[in-house]
């Protein structure tokens, strides 16, 4: 079953050269499976012994080895199909997956500030800020994530609460001095 | 004029092509030779059937077309190119995406007159 290759006709020897050239610079497994691809599509089309005429319309069907050439993924990148936005993972660079881990390191902050409210409010309130300006960074650059808005929330209200709590202490800690008692004048026991 | 309409109509079938190969393997496969004569029936779409190739070899990669050898009668064995799973799903998405969009497109266009 297996019979000689028929030769090349010139025309089709002189494309796949072109296409070579071509597509130096392209993937090297897309170059590959492009050039070999469009041997076989010839292959195909043409037959053993096909006329210039045929072989000049195949090769016409098949364009521009530029135009082709085109389409490639240069060599260096990684290979995007379009429109894979819905699939996040076929496309390139991959971006990391699960949570952002600035916002919950800002969401954690703000839940220890809120529990340094209740025992050291003015501690609480440098943990809070900062929390919230990390949380406030989040969100405009990530723009809406609900993990990054939760920490905002929870850091936002922490220092609220620190500041009001450390405000009524200090307020209260002035009406505190300790008043003198009543003078108790014990009578000289005579005796 | 016409250097630029190529220019745009290669931008616009960037986002779609891919997709339009796939709907051609829907319901069966096929080889090289014959999925491009079916696309090109559709010039506006597959000017050059050429650029066929380095489409299938990245969804290959992409893991969307698998690739199976048969003995032809005719000579040398073909290659064979089918949907996968995932092939079917990105079809899927790409199917329910692009109605809408295409009415948007289209409404936009018609208000604008």
């Amino acid at each position: 079953m297996s019979r000689p290759p028929a030769p090349e006709h010139p025309l089709v020897a002189a494309y796949l050269a072109d296409l070579e050239r071509a597509l130096v610079a392209a993937d090297p497994r897309e170059r590959e499976d492009t050039l070999d691809a469009v041997r076989e599509h010839l292959r195909e089309a043409l037959g053993p012994a096909p006329s210039t005429a045929d072989v000049t319309e195949v090769l016409a069907d098949l364009g521009s080895v530029d135009v082709i050439a085109g389409t490639v993924t240069p060599a260096g990148h990684t290979p995007v199909v379009a429109l894979a936005a819905a699939q996040e993972t076929l496309t390139a660079p991959a971006r990391p997956a699960g949570p952002d881990a600035a916002s919950v390191v800002a969401l954690v902050a703000g839940a220890f500030a809120l529990l340094l409210v209740l025992l050291v409010p003015v501690l609480a309130i440098p943990v809070a800020l900062v929390a919230l300006v990390v949380a406030v960074l989040r969100v405009r650059s990530v723009g809406s994530s609900a993990l990054a808005w939760s920490a905002v929330v929870l850091s936002g209200t922490s220092l609220l609460v620190a500041a009001l709590l450390s405000l009524a202490m200090l307020s209260t800690g002035g009406d505190d001095e300790p008043s003198p008692g009543p003078v108790h004048s014990e009578p000289l026991d005579q005796g | 004029m016409a250097a630029e309409s190529d220019a745009l109509l290669t931008q616009l079938r960037k986002g779609v092509l891919e997709y339009c190969v796939l709907a051609c393997l829907r319901k069966d496969r096929a080889y090289g030779l014959e999925l491009a004569t079916r696309l090109s029936r559709y010039q506006v779409l597959f000017a050059s059937e050429g650029t066929l190739y380095p489409l299938l070899s990245r969804m290959r990669r992409q893991g969307w077309v698998e690739t199976s050898w048969q003995e032809s009668t005719s000579g040398p064995p073909r290659r064979y190119y089918e949907l996968t799973p995932q092939g079917r799903t990105a079809l899927d998405l790409f199917t329910r995406a692009w109605e809408p969009f295409r009415q948007d497109v289209d409404t936009v266009l018609e208000e604008s007159r």
